[in-house]
Parts: C-alpha cells; sequence; structure tokens
C-alpha cells in the first residue's frame, strides 16, 4: 500500500471511530425516554409491538409501556386529569375521537411533524391534525353457512323472519352499535340526522337478537359456540373465526360498508411529545402498517402494498375502499345519548 | 408494668379519637366524592365539564321516561328476588355451619368463600360455558333423553336470577351464620322443651333472633344485585336491562356524566327506600317482643 493510501485509509478510521459515538448518539436519540400507552390487549398489542414499538426501540432507544385497558375509561381518565395525564400516547376509536377533540386534550400534528401523514389515503383523516389513524376496522354482516342457508346480503337482513333467534350485534354499550344504527338507517333511506329508518330495521330485528355483545369477545364466543348464527361484526374478527374451523361468511353489501378507524394520538402535556410523534411516525410507515394486516388482516390507512395479505383485507383496491362510507361522527356522537336510550326502548319492548 | 384499658364508656372524647381515623377516610374519599357526584346531577346539559348552574332537568328525564322507570321497577325486582332467594337457600347452610363443631366449620368455610376470590368475568364466562348450546348442561339434557335439540338457556331473566344468587349467596351465608352462632342452643332446647314442634321452634325462636344476620344479608345483596351490571350484560341478552347498566353506559361510553349522577342517585334513594321498608315491615314484625340486637 502506497504511503498516501495509508494515510487516507487511516484517517477516515480515526475520524469514523471519533464520530462514531455521537452518530450512535444521534441513532439512539430516545435512550432513557419512556412513554405510556394503553392496549387493546391479545394479538393487538402484540403486533403493535412486533412491527412498530420493537423496531422503534432498537433504532433510537425509545422505550413504550403498554397497559392493556379500556380506551374510553382512559378517554374519561384523561379528559378529569386534563394537563396531568396518565398516559403519553392514547389509541382510540373513531366514535371516541370528538370527545377527544372538543376536551382539548390531544395534540394536533401535520405532516411537519409526521411525514408519514402525507401517505394517509384520502378523506381518512376524520379530525383535521388530530390523531393518526393507523387501521380500519369494519362492520359487516356475517352468517354461519352450515345453520344459515340464505346468504345475508346487507346490513338490514339482521331482520328477516328465517334469523329468528339466531341474532348477534353489537351492544348499546358500544360505539359500533351507533355505526351499526347509521347503516341501518342509510340503508333504508335514513341518515345520521334521520335516524328513525334504522330504528325501524332494529325492531323488526328484535325477536332475531339473541343477545347484544357487550365486547368483541362475547361475539366471538357467542358465534363460536353457535349461541348465536348471524349478525354485524368486524370483518377481521369474522376472518378470524372463519380460520379457526367456525363457518363463518362475511358479506360486503354492495351500497357500501360502515368502519371505525383506530387513531393514535399525542397526549397532551405528555413525557415527551417528540417521541411520541416518533412512534406515530414508524405506525404509519410500511413496517408499521403491515403489522395489523398481518396478523388481523384490519386495512391500513396508507398507500401501502398489502403484497400477500390483499386477498384477505377487506380494502385491498381502490374500488373497495371507494365502498367506505363517510360518517359525520361528531354528528352521530351528539345524539349518542338519545340514541342509545332509543336503541333500548325498542329492545326492550 | 401493665397496661390500663381505656374506659371509652366514661370518656366520649377517646371513643371520638379512635372513630377519627375511619371518619377521616370516609369523609375523604366517600362524602366529598359523592357530594361531587350529587352537584353534577343538577348540572344542565350532556357534559360537566364547564358546566354551571341548577336544574332538575336530569331527574326530570329520567321519571318522564318509560324506560329508565320499567328499567329502574326492574332493577329493584331483581334485587329483591335475589335477596329473597338467597335467604332461602343460604339460611339452612349458615344455620348448620353455626352449629358444627369449630374444625368441621373451618374447612366449609373455604368452601364457601373460595367462589369470591374469583374473578366475577371468569364466573360469568364459565355459566356461560355451561348453560351454552353445546354446554354441559343442555349436553347432559341431550345424553339423558329430557330433550332432542339444545334449548337456549342463556340470555333470559331466569339465567341472570341464577348466576346472581350464585354469586351472592355466600354473603348471606356468612351473615346468618354469625348471628346463629351467637344463639345459644340453650334457648332452643328450652323451647322443644316445652313441647313446641321444630318448627314452632324454628318460626318462634331462631329466626326472630337470626333477623339481624337475615337483615344484614339481605341488605347486602340486595345492595350488589341492584349495582350489579356485568352479569346482566354478559348472561342477560337483549332484553334484560338493570340500572347499573346504564349508569355505566351513561358515564363511560355518552359521557353524560350529569345524567349518569342523577341515575345513581336515584338508585341509591331508591336503594335505601327499599331496605328501610324491609326493615320497618319484616324485621320489625318478626322481632317484636324480643330484645334482639
Amino acid at each position: 500500500m502506497e504511503r498516501r493510501a495509508f494515510l487516507r485509509i487511516g484517517s477516515l478510521a480515526a475520524a469514523s471511530a471519533l464520530a462514531a459515538p455521537a452518530v450512535h448518539a444521534q441513532q439512539r436519540q430516545f435512550a432513557g425516554v419512556t412513554l405510556r400507552m394503553n392496549g387493546y390487549g391479545g394479538t393487538y398489542d402484540r403486533t403493535l409491538t412486533d412491527h412498530v414499538l420493537k423496531p422503534l426501540e432498537e433504532r433510537t432507544g425509545l422505550k413504550v409501556i403498554v397497559t392493556a385497558s379500556n380506551s374510553a375509561a382512559d378517554v374519561v381518565r384523561l379528559i378529569s386529569n386534563s394537563g396531568r395525564p396518565h398516559l403519553d400516547l392514547l389509541m382510540t376509536d373513531s366514535p371516541l375521537m370528538p370527545d377527544l377533540v372538543r376536551a382539548n386534550v390531544i395534540e394536533a400534528f401535520g405532516t411537519a411533524e409526521v411525514p408519514n401523514t402525507a401517505r394517509l389515503l384520502p378523506g381518512l383523516r376524520e379530525f383535521g391534525e388530530h390523531g393518526a389513524p393507523f387501521s380500519l376496522a369494519t362492520i359487516i354482516p356475517v352468517f354461519n353457512s352450515d345453520t344459515v342457508r340464505t346468504p345475508l346480503t346487507r346490513y338490514s337482513d339482521i331482520a328477516r323472519p328465517d334469523l329468528r333467534g339466531k341474532v348477534v350485534t353489537f351492544g348499546t354499550n358500544l360505539g359500533p352499535a351507533l355505526l351499526a344504527l347509521l347503516a341501518l338507517a342509510e340503508e333504508n333511506g335514513g341518515s345520521v340526522t334521520n335516524i328513525a329508518p334504522g330504528l325501524r330495521v332494529l325492531s323488526a330485528a328484535r325477536p332475531n337478537i339473541v343477545s347484544l355483545a357487550s365486547s368483541t369477545v362475547q361475539e366471538l364466543q357467542l358465534l363460536r359456540q353457535g349461541e348465536a348464527q348471524a349478525g354485524l361484526f368486524w370483518d377481521g374478527r369474522a376472518l378470524e373465526l372463519r380460520k379457526s374451523g367456525t363457518p363463518i361468511q362475511t358479506v360486503v353489501p354492495e351500497t357500501g360498508v360502515y368502519s371505525i378507524a383506530t387513531y393514535m394520538n399525542v397526549v397532551r402535556d405528555g413525557r415527551n411529545k417528540e417521541a411520541a410523534l416518533a412512534v406515530v411516525s414508524q405506525l404509519l410507515s410500511d413496517e408499521g402498517m403491515l403489522g395489523l394486516p398481518s396478523t388481523l388482516r384490519y386495512a391500513p390507512t396508507t398507500d401501502v402494498a398489502l403484497g400477500e395479505y390483499a386477498p384477505e383485507v377487506l380494502f385491498n383496491s381502490p374500488e373497495r375502499v371507494a365502498l367506505k362510507k363517510p360518517v359525520d361522527w361528531v354528528a352521530l356522537m351528539t345524539q349518542r345519548s338519545a340514541l342509545i336510550e332509543e336503541m333500548n326502548k325498542v329492545l326492550q319492548g | 408494668m401493665s397496661a390500663v384499658p381505656i374506659d371509652v364508656e366514661s370518656r366520649p372524647g377517646a371513643r371520638l379519637l379512635l372513630l377519627l381515623p375511619a371518619l377521616a377516610l370516609l369523609l375523604l374519599f366517600l362524602v366529598v366524592p359523592m357530594f361531587s357526584v350529587f352537584r353534577t346531577s343538577f348540572f344542565p346539559g350532556t357534559s360537566s365539564m364547564g358546566a354551571t348552574g341548577f336544574t332538575l332537568s336530569q331527574y326530570a328525564r329520567f321519571f318522564s321516561s318509560t324506560l329508565y322507570n320499567s328499567v329502574l321497577l326492574e332493577t329493584v325486582a331483581y334485587g329483591i328476588i335475589v335477596s329473597v332467594g338467597c335467604i332461602v337457600l343460604g339460611f339452612p347452610v349458615g344455620y348448620s355451619l353455626a352449629r358444627m363443631p369449630p374444625a368441621k366449620r373451618r374447612l366449609r368455610m373455604i368452601l364457601i368463600i373460595v367462589p369470591l376470590t374469583l374473578s366475577l368475568v371468569v364466573v360469568v364466562f364459565g355459566w356461560m360455558v355451561l348453560l351454552g348450546r353445546q354446554g354441559l348442561l343442555n349436553n347432559l339434557l341431550l345424553a339423558l333423553g329430557l330433550i332432542e335439540a339444545p334449548r337456549q338457556l342463556l340470555f333470559n331473566r331466569a339465567a341472570v336470577l341464577v348466576v346472581l344468587i350464585q354469586q351472592f349467596l355466600p354473603f348471606m351465608i356468612l351473615s346468618i351464620m354469625n348471628v346463629v352462632l351467637q344463639i345459644d342452643p340453650v334457648l332452643e332446647h328450652a323451647s322443644t322443651s316445652l313441647r313446641a314442634t321444630r318448627l314452632t321452634t324454628f318460626r318462634k325462636v331462631v329466626v326472630p333472633l337470626a333477623a339481624p344476620g337475615i337483615v344484614s344479608g339481605f341488605t347486602l345483596v340486595f345492595v350488589m344485585t341492584v349495582s350489579a351490571f356485568v352479569t346482566p350484560r354478559l348472561i342477560g341478552g337483549a332484553r334484560t336491562q338493570m340500572l347499573g347498566g346504564l349508569i355505566f353506559d351513561e358515564v363511560l361510553t355518552t359521557m353524560n356524566w350529569p345524567f349518569g349522577a342523577a341515575m345513581s342517585f336515584i338508585l341509591l334513594a331508591v336503594g335505601l327506600g327499599v331496605l328501610a321498608l324491609v326493615n320497618m315491615l319484616v324485621v320489625r314484625r318478626i322481632t317484636r317482643g324480643l330484645h334482639v340486637r
């Protein structure tokens, strides 16, 4: 080796060695930072940990402690303890977002803070710059093909006379119940400001409804055990049932489908806003986006390529995405108290 | 040097001092929050955030709705039926336990207390597995040829009552047992020696003397039943509603805290009213002429 080349290589190696700690420190910019986040439990949390939190920790040193809980209770806690949050990141669904925005307990952010938000599909960010939607769960009609001979084709089919004592749907205490009611209303000429047609279908479905599930797990169990043979359920969970051997078929109504987006929110006055935004950014990256489709088949919210998961994900093409009905959550949730009362009246008879 | 016992009877100050920690705890963590909830129930509108003013509209909304009135009545009915069911099933067990030698009683007490250590959700899901279409009971009935196809045993009022009675029975047994332990068996022997039949002894001696235990058991079971919401939700199906569930919905789902607070206080008032009535009508009649503490 020539003397000149030796000197060049030697000085480069020395410079690299000297710069390494600085580069490492820059990469692990959140070393020592620990954030608190709520979880949905089970597979959902494991997926987020594997596809979002672990890779981020390896790169930046950021630790996120996930505690499975009831997100509605977390929302109540955040609102009642404004300024002293018990979480730094809050995962919650569309129905609860209007309350969070109104109470001013979550931060707004745009493409400047999280560039990946530019990749979100049009119309999916339903609350301006509040929260990042990262997964879509869709309510669809389902039926057991062993016991229900005529397939369901639309939401209102839960009122079909041949389904007496066979239907399960969401408990009135759950956000999806309101969305299902809106679906029943819009399918029959109603709207978010005219829910009456939906209540009429619910009234007709009353003899059919064997139970109102108070949780997703309960509905899953009722369909698995054969206590119910038809109903309205989450697309991903129905697929989970089918894969585990229960002959549950899913239906995509031609007139459109109703989805709830799950949002990741950066809580105001949290421990470290920059670190929380890094979690959101990782969540909206291709690696983060493909997590839930890979395990629960819930649809992603960005332009990420689905690849091998495409056949089993409901929103797997622009045509399917076009089927997603827009929902005015603020208008729907403003009426929730009255609507839940009406639903209870109808179901109580 | 021997310790001198404090004579709390003659020193009211000492008595107050002993009560003070518990009173302070109750005041801070029960009375103050309850007062806050009570105040919330008089806020107008659907949110307590930044709310001001005073209105009875939340109470008016409750009492003008047939839904809430019927659910309230149903809730009280569940409370009474479950409490009476627990008395009927719990009295013989509590009585027999009290009359057992302590060593034998201890083992049986463990059996009674163990179910209380299980999570309510686990117990309810256990019942769902037991009563389901593919559950143990349906399979048994099918095997015995008593039914030809699985029956719907879940999601009705009877199922809710059975599960609630199972959940709260230990409280009744323990209440009755503790009081019967204080009744001297000599009184029963005296009654028998005076030619009273077993039924008369039971009716005129045992039940009146055990009345405080029955009432405290009734109170516990009634209060826990009217505030139950997990069991009715999971076992009751679409048409079984209890007020606890509706309060839960108002607070956590619709976040209408003023209405939720009003419903809570209506349930509290009605519950206390029913208990006062039971105390007045039943206990006084049973214990008339007796010196029962």
